[in-house]
């Protein structure tokens, strides 16, 4: 089972250089060597991430049945990508200390996700409480 | 300080577009993109799933600035999300790290479903130079136009990836889920459809000062 999996996760090769053939930079990590690492963890997540944004709708009923889905997409991520997703972390983090980006990043995240994801959440509801008409109508 | 607002309404379901919003790069229309990297993955204790994302990208200037403005023609972006999928909610915030003083555009942005299958795109942006030498208002009026155009262009990018898992869902023989392939050649060679512009008109709303929100 873990064998199928981890296949799953790997970059297809053939596909890799095509499309570094079609565009030369996008796909990118931010350190060549890190990039068929971070290619293959974007497609696991991908694949992951699409069914964790479509909860049924029995899941989403009690905080108890949340708990639960989100217990069990942490788990599922953690089986299926954790391994690649680990290989890419260090890739990263490694190149990110190389180039000298340590102090420019601890100092921006001092402002904490947390909080400005508030303030974010703030000014949505803001918006939905102070506009008129809004949400906007469809044509 | 300039500020900058838009909303934008999808006629698909908050999951595909919000999917779409994740798998944006690479896109033709991202061309200024050059790299970009997964920091940080982690669950809230709600089930959210918190990301930060580091992204290069291309800096570019005016011809009017002056030499030296800035050390290097390429800018680090800081990308924090959260991803709510019972709310059905996504809130992103994106910031540059470099060249701070010259200019700093904080953009918020959120996805939120409205009622059956359509979603909701909210764009903020508060644009400041520190820069001085009498150039802090041209400065920042050029990061607002520069900013206004991208939207669109970002919007173009989004666009296109949807149209992708469109296709791939309703013909998943054929296509299959290659949309979820970061290299998928598919990305490079599908044209989105134009937007019906009298259809869904990006709504607009008169960017001035919040004062709120002036610093």
């Amino acid at each position: 089972m873990m064998v199928v999996q981890s296949q799953a996760c790997e970059a297809p090769k053939v596909a890799y250089s095509l499309s570094l053939a079609l565009s030369p930079a996008m796909a990118h990590s931010i350190e060549d060597s890190c990039t068929p690492l971070k290619v293959g963890y974007d497609s696991c997540f991908n694949s992951w991430f699409e069914n964790y944004l479509e909860p049924a709708v029995s899941a989403s009923t009690s905080p108890e049945s949340r708990a639960k889905y989100s217990k069990e997409k942490a788990e599922e991520y953690e089986r299926k990508c954790g391994k690649i997703w680990a290989s890419y972390r260090d890739c990263v983090q490694k190149a990110v200390k190389e180039k000298g980006l340590n102090d420019l990043l601890d100092q921006a995240r001092k402002e904490t996700l947390s909080r400005s994801l508030q303030r974010c959440h703030n000014l949505h509801e803001t918006y939905v409480a102070n506009r008129p008409g809004y949400p906007i109508r469809s044509a | 300080m300039k500020f900058f607002s838009q909303s934008f309404l999808y006629d698909d379901p908050w999951p595909i577009v919000s999917l779409a919003f994740f798998l944006r790069y690479p896109n033709p229309y991202a061309s200024h993109v050059l790299s970009c990297d997964v920091i940080s993955r982690e669950f809230t204790p709600s089930g959210s799933l918190l990301t930060t994302r580091l992204i290069l990208k291309t800096a570019t200037l005016p011809r009017w600035a002056p030499k030296g403005i800035i050390s290097r023609s390429e800018s680090l972006i800081l990308e924090e999300s959260e991803v709510d999928p019972h709310g059905k909610v996504v809130r992103c915030l994106t910031r540059n790290l470099e060249h701070v003083k010259a200019m700093q555009v904080h953009e918020t942005q959120t996805f939120s479903q409205v009622g059956e299958g359509r979603t909701l795109q909210t764009t903020e942006a508060r644009i400041v130079s520190g820069f001085g030498w009498g150039l802090t208002r041209q400065i920042e009026n050029y990061g607002l136009a520069r900013f206004r155009k991208n939207v669109q262009r970002s919007r173009e990018g989004v666009a296109l990836i949807l149209d992708l898992i469109r296709q791939a869902r309703m013909q998943p023989m054929t296509v299959g889920s290659s949309y979820l392939n970061p290299t998928s050649a598919s990305r490079f060679t599908t044209k989105p459809r134009a937007f019906d512009k009298s259809a869904s008109q990006p709504h607009q709303f008169p960017e001035t000062g919040d004062p709120s929100l002036q610093t």
